[in-house]
């Protein structure tokens, strides 16, 4: 049974568990380990979506959209 | 089914059920130092905005490897970067516009792709996100 079940849980821990609670610390942590204020959130609101913006747009750019595509 | 499909599957579904409760966890309390109602607008629509920039990066790179067809990575980035603008313009409205732009993206999308296990955890991502914060899907 045990053997049956780690090669499930591994893959799941790895690709899953260890980035979530990595995502959930820096959520609740600035670079210096302390709490985030509301001008912290705010400003990382906008420096994230700048940054996907950014690199969507890009990627857009690149790849226009032809009638074959 | 093979069995490496069914193996697969079931990683996938377990993620996406690890993923929405460690979400849930995370994001229903924001931290206590965020006091007012707008940092804690901007801390739920970063939180959103996290979600979307791991799908557009996830299908950029599908795309990259061929993994992913061009015209279905384009529906994505082009709704990534339209809910990016959103959730960073109205942090504290982004709910309705944001579900209904996603909606028609997966509508676009090949049921094909929605069921590749490789991509069922990161679209689910997308799912419980909007779900667990006031849109629908």
């Amino acid at each position: 049974m045990a053997a049956a079940i780690v090669p499930l849980l591994a893959p799941l821990i790895t690709q899953v568990v260890v980035p979530e609670i990595a995502a959930i610390i820096r959520a609740h942590h600035n670079a210096t380990g302390q709490m985030p204020t509301d001008a912290q959130v705010i400003a990382a609101l906008g420096t994230d979506a700048d940054g996907g913006i950014s690199v969507g747009q890009a990627w857009l750019a690149a790849h226009p959209a032809t009638p074959a595509s | 089914m093979s069995p490496l499909q069914r193996r697969k599957l079931l990683i996938a579904i377990e993620a996406s059920a690890l993923s929405m409760l460690l979400f849930m966890a995370a994001c229903v309390h924001a931290p206590s130092s965020i006091t007012t109602p707008q940092g804690q607008a901007a801390y739920t629509a970063d939180q959103v905005v996290q979600r979307v920039n791991e799908l557009e990066n996830a299908a950029i790179q599908a795309e990259a490897s061929k993994a992913l067809p061009t015209n279905i990575t384009r529906i994505i980035v082009q709704f990534c970067v339209s809910a990016d603008m959103t959730l960073k313009t109205t942090p504290a409205g982004w709910q309705q516009t944001v579900s209904v732009a996603w909606k028609q993206a997966k509508a676009q999308i090949p049921a094909s792709v929605l069921a590749n296990p490789a991509w069922s955890a990161t679209i689910s991502g997308v799912d419980v996100v909007l779900a667990a914060l006031g849109g629908t899907n």
